[in-house]
Parts: C-alpha cells; structure tokens; sequence
C-alpha cells in the first residue's frame, strides 16, 4: 500500500488579542506558537511571526532579547532553545529619549527536524529600565486613540 | 508500505539555514560591496513561473556610532550585476553616538527566468566608517559583552 503525504502548512491569526507586557524573564509572545509534524527530517522549516513592540506610557526606549523555543510535551518539561534563532530589537539604549515603535519580523529557517514539535517565541527585556509592550499601541490616528495589532504565524515544510 | 511526500502547490522552494560563527563588519571604505554571509543561493525558477521571491532574515548591529549601509540584490548572468536599482535600500543610524541593534527581514519579488542562476545579497557603507557588523549578538540575557552568541541567517527563494 502507498500513501501520499502532504506538508503541512500553518496560517494562524490571532483574533482577540490584548496588551502584553515585558518583564526580565523570558515570556511566550501571544500568537507565536504552534505544532507541526513534520514528513521528513530532511526538509527544513520555515517559521514566519510578525507581531508590533511599542512603548509604554512609562519608559522612552526599549532593549528586548528574543529567540525561538522547541518542545516535543508543549513546554511543559522538554524546552530547547533553537540554535541560532536569537536576536536583539532594541531603540537606542543609550540616548535619553529613543520613540521607537516597530513591527517585528522573526524569520527562522529551521534544519532537520522529525515527527511533532511545537515552537513558540519568547522575549524577555534587558532591564527594567527598558520595557516595551506588544501588541497596543496607545498612540493611533493622531490622538491617544489604543489600537492593537493581530500577530500572525506562517510554518510550512519545504 | 511507501509514503511519497509532495508538494501540492509546486513552488520549488529552496531555503538555507546559515550557522553564523563569526562576526561580519562591514567595508570602512565607501561602496566596496561584499556579500551578505548565507545571502547566496542558486535558483532555477519553476516553467511558467511569473515571479521568483527571494526572503531573507539577518542580524545586524552597530553600536556608539553613526551607520548608513545601502543594501542590493544581485544575480550572476554569466557575470555578477545589481538586478533593479529599484531593489536596492538603505538603512542605518546616521549621526555620532548612534545604536542599532536590529533583525532586518527582506523580502523581494523578482521577474522569473528560464534555468540556474545565481542570487546573493550585497551591502556597503555610504559614508567612511559608517560601517555596521552582521550576525553577531554581544549583549544576550541582559549581560554585557558576549562574545560567542550568533545568529542564523536564513534564506527563503521560490516561485509564483
């Protein structure tokens, strides 16, 4: 008997998202995890998250580390840093004031992977003195209107 | 028993996953590209393909100083050459005392063609020592002056 299997591909959008808020530990960004299964450990992965960093009413600049995690228990006991999926976003550190507000692209290819994992990304701030929010921004269509914004997740075999 | 696994939506996607292990600065001098590390692919589009995309995912910093790179895609016809100037940009921090520490996400919609043909990613300074460094992560986990973190580029092509 032959079977025919297809790669999988996700699409997800979150749809009632709310204000995220940043700490010195490392946190799961909303919209940013998924589970896969895989039909060969020859292909790669590719995990695609767009989601939006903006200031706080408290802070004037930001310094956040983010890098993608893999589980085979849905992180309950098995959490591995993907290697080399890691990065910083930061406005200037340095400079009294930096206004930065940023929509963020993480795009990781990802070798060699078998059966079902799940992925996620998490971030966690430089400091206390340094932390943004996702996903609000308290500043919309020139008045201090709240908007926020959907992350998005695309992962697909090839 | 035999499992055949298929594209459905035939794309002939080709990614790349760079281990980086160093870090890449960037010319002083101005306009001497060099090629992004992990940027270069060979590609042949699918027949009948409209349009090739190119994705590509990278590290970059430049720290306590002014920055200005611009950025172009370029195929190899038999000779490397920029594509479209439309496809070209710039980024950067211009003035003293500036810091960039940023994940650059591209992603380009090029005019398909017929067999192999190289592609690859270049970049250079638009200003003497407006230089900037790629790959390389040296504060991580709220420590200061690592030296042994890196990040992956990572490379997506395929058809439309």
């Amino acid at each position: 008997m032959s079977y025919i299997r297809k790669k999988q591909h996700i699409a997800n959008k979150e749809s009632s998202t709310s204000i995220q808020t940043l700490d010195t530990s490392y946190v799961e960004i909303t919209g940013s995890r998924a589970e896969f299964t895989s039909v060969s450990s020859s292909n790669k992965l590719v995990y695609r998250f767009i989601f939006d960093i903006q200031l706080t009413s408290s802070v004037n600049k930001w310094f956040l580390h983010i890098k993608l995690q893999k589980s085979t228990d849905g992180f309950s006991s098995d959490i591995n840093d993907v290697s080399g999926a890691n990065y910083n976003v930061a406005s200037d550190e340095r400079n009294v004031t930096d206004y930065l507000y940023r929509l963020n692209t993480a795009f990781f290819v990802i070798n060699g992977l078998s059966g079902t994992n799940q992925f996620r990304l998490v971030c966690r701030t430089y400091s206390n003195s340094l932390k943004p929010q996702l996903h609000q921004g308290n500043h919309f269509d020139g008045g201090a209107s709240v908007k926020i914004f959907d992350p998005s997740l695309v992962l697909f075999e090839v | 028993m035999t499992y055949t696994n298929i594209d459905l939506d035939e794309k002939n996607y080709q990614a790349i996953m760079t281990a980086n292990t160093s870090v890449q600065t960037t010319s002083t001098t101005v306009n001497a590209y060099e090629t992004i590390n992990g940027s270069e692919i060979t590609y042949t589009p699918v027949a009948g393909s409209n349009n090739v995309v190119y994705e590509i995912g990278f590290y970059v910093e430049a720290l306590n100083k002014p920055s200005f790179q611009h950025i172009i895609l370029e195929h190899n016809t038999g000779s490397w050459a920029e594509i479209n100037n439309k496809f070209g940009k710039n980024f950067g921090a211009f003035g003293t005392g500036q810091y960039i520490r940023d994940y650059l996400y591209y992603r380009f919609i090029i005019p398909s063609w017929s067999g192999a043909r190289q592609l690859r990613l270049r970049t250079a300074t638009a200003y003497t020592d407006h230089h900037v460094s790629y790959h390389q992560v040296t504060k991580w986990d709220g420590l200061d002056s690592v030296s042994n973190r890196f990040c992956n580029t990572s490379l997506l092509v395929y058809s439309v």
